[in-house]
C-alpha cells in the first residue's frame, strides 16, 4: 500500500512537472532552446561524462577501501557530489551581473567547505562506528 | 545533525541481506536512505533562500536578508541608471486617461489615504521575499484620475531599455484593494533600490512585473 502511494505520488509529481516544462517549452523559442539545453544536454553530459567518472572512481574505491569503510564512503561521495553541483552555478558566474544587495553575497567556496566537511565527519563517524559494530554482525 | 540517519542506514546494513547480495555496497534499503539523506542534505543547503528560519543555516541560499530594508534586489538604481531622474525635486506621476493627463506630486500622493499590505515580492529566479508595503491603492489613484478601478494599465518606470521598463496591469489587478502604488516598505521610505519614489506592488504577479521608479501610469 505505501508503495502504491508513493508510486502514485511520484507519478503524479512527474506529470505535473512534464506539463510545467512543456508551458515553459512551448511559448517561446528562447525556452524552448533552454528546455533543450536542460533535457537534453544534461542526460548528454550526465551519461557521456559524469556516469563514467563517477564509475570510475568507484571501481578504484571499491578497490582500495575496506568492506566497512565503502557504503559510508559511498554516501559521502553522492552528497558531495550534490552538494558541489548546487553550488556551481553560485561559483562560476561568467555573466559578470552587476553586485544585487541581498543576493548572491554569501561566501560559497566557504559554505560549500563547511558542507563537505560536515559531510565527510559524518562518513569519518559512521566508517568508525561500522568498525566496533563489525565482531556482532559477522 | 544527518549523522543519526547515516548510522541507522549503515548500521542495518550487514544483517539482513541473503549472502548474494552481501556483496553489494548499498543494498535496497540503504540506497534508499542515501538517496533520502541526500535530498534533505541538497534542501538545507538551499532551502534558505525561502526559509527565512534557515536563512543563515544554508551555506549555498542564493539570497539573504542583507538587502536595502531586509529585502533583495535584482536590480539597482544604479544598474537602471535612474538615480538622478528618482531623485529630481521634478518629478512627478502622470495619469493618464482618455479625459487627458493628471500630474501627482509625490507630497500629493503622499497625502492621499494610505493603504498598507504584505505582499510578497516573487522573483522568477527562485526566490520570495514578503514586506509591509505603505503606499496609495492604484484603485483610488484612477478614481482620483478620472478613470476607474477595472481599467487595464500600463506601467512606467523611469528606466529605459530594459525588457521590464514597462509592465501591463490587468484589470483584475488594478480593482484589487491590495494592489498598491507604494511609497513605503517595513515603514520607512522606499529605498532607491526598491524604487523610490513609488513602485506597484500588487497580489500575485512575478517580481519583475512590479514595476519600480514609476513615472507614468497610462490607462489602455
Amino acid at each position: 500500500m505505501t508503495r502504491v502511494l508513493l508510486a502514485v505520488a511520484g507519478l503524479a509529481a512527474l506529470a505535473w512537472a512534464a506539463v510545467l516544462a512543456w508551458d515553459f517549452a512551448a511559448t517561446s523559442a528562447s525556452g524552448a532552446v533552454q528546455a533543450a539545453a536542460w533535457f537534453v544536454a544534461g542526460p548528454l553530459l550526465h551519461d557521456a561524462i559524469f556516469a563514467p567518472a563517477a564509475a570510475a572512481v568507484a571501481v578504484v574505491a571499491a578497490r582500495r577501501l575496506p568492506v566497512r569503510w565503502r557504503a559510508p564512503v559511498a554516501a559521502g561521495g553522492v552528497l558531495s557530489a550534490v552538494l558541489a553541483i548546487l553550488a556551481v552555478p553560485l561559483l562560476w558566474r561568467p555573466f559578470g551581473v552587476p553586485t544585487n544587495p541581498g543576493l548572491h553575497d554569501r561566501d560559497y567556496t566557504l559554505g560549500l567547505l563547511i558542507a563537505l566537511g560536515v559531510v565527510w565527519l559524518g562518513v569519518l563517524t559512521a566508517g568508525s562506528l561500522n568498525r566496533t559494530k563489525k565482531p556482532h554482525s559477522s | 545533525m544527518k549523522l543519526p540517519v547515516i548510522r541507522r542506514g549503515l548500521t542495518r546494513l550487514s544483517p539482513e541481506p541473503p549472502a548474494a547480495e552481501r556483496r553489494t555496497v548499498l543494498d535496497r534499503r540503504a540506497f534508499l536512505r542515501t538517496t533520502a539523506l541526500t535530498t534533505m542534505a541538497a534542501a538545507l543547503a538551499t532551502a534558505g533562500g525561502t526559509i527565512p528560519l534557515l536563512r543563515n543555516l544554508s551555506p549555498l541560499a542564493g539570497r539573504s536578508d542583507r538587502g536595502p530594508q531586509g529585502l533583495p534586489v535584482n536590480r539597482t538604481a544604479a544598474a537602471a541608471g535612474v538615480i538622478e531622474a528618482a531623485r529630481d525635486p521634478a518629478w512627478r506621476l502622470e495619469i493618464m486617461t482618455s479625459a487627458g493627463s493628471r500630474l501627482f506630486t509625490l507630497a500629493e500622493l503622499s497625502a492621499m489615504p494610505q493603504t498598507t499590505a504584505q505582499l510578497p515580492i516573487a522573483c522568477v529566479e527562485g526566490w520570495s521575499a514578503s514586506a509591509t508595503w505603505t503606499g496609495v491603492r492604484v484603485a483610488d489613484l484612477l478614481r482620483a484620475a478620472g478613470s476607474r478601478p477595472g481599467a487595464t494599465v500600463r506601467v512606467e518606470s523611469l528606466e529605459r531599455n530594459s525588457a521590464y521598463a514597462t509592465s501591463t496591469l490587468p484589470g483584475e489587478h488594478t480593482a484589487d484593494e491590495s494592489t498598491l502604488l507604494a511609497l513605503r516598505v517595513n515603514g520607512e521610505v522606499l529605498h532607491l533600490d526598491h524604487g523610490y519614489p513609488c513602485r506597484i506592488i500588487a497580489p500575485s504577479r512575478p517580481g519583475v512585473l512590479q514595476t519600480k521608479w514609476v513615472h507614468r501610469i497610462e490607462v489602455l
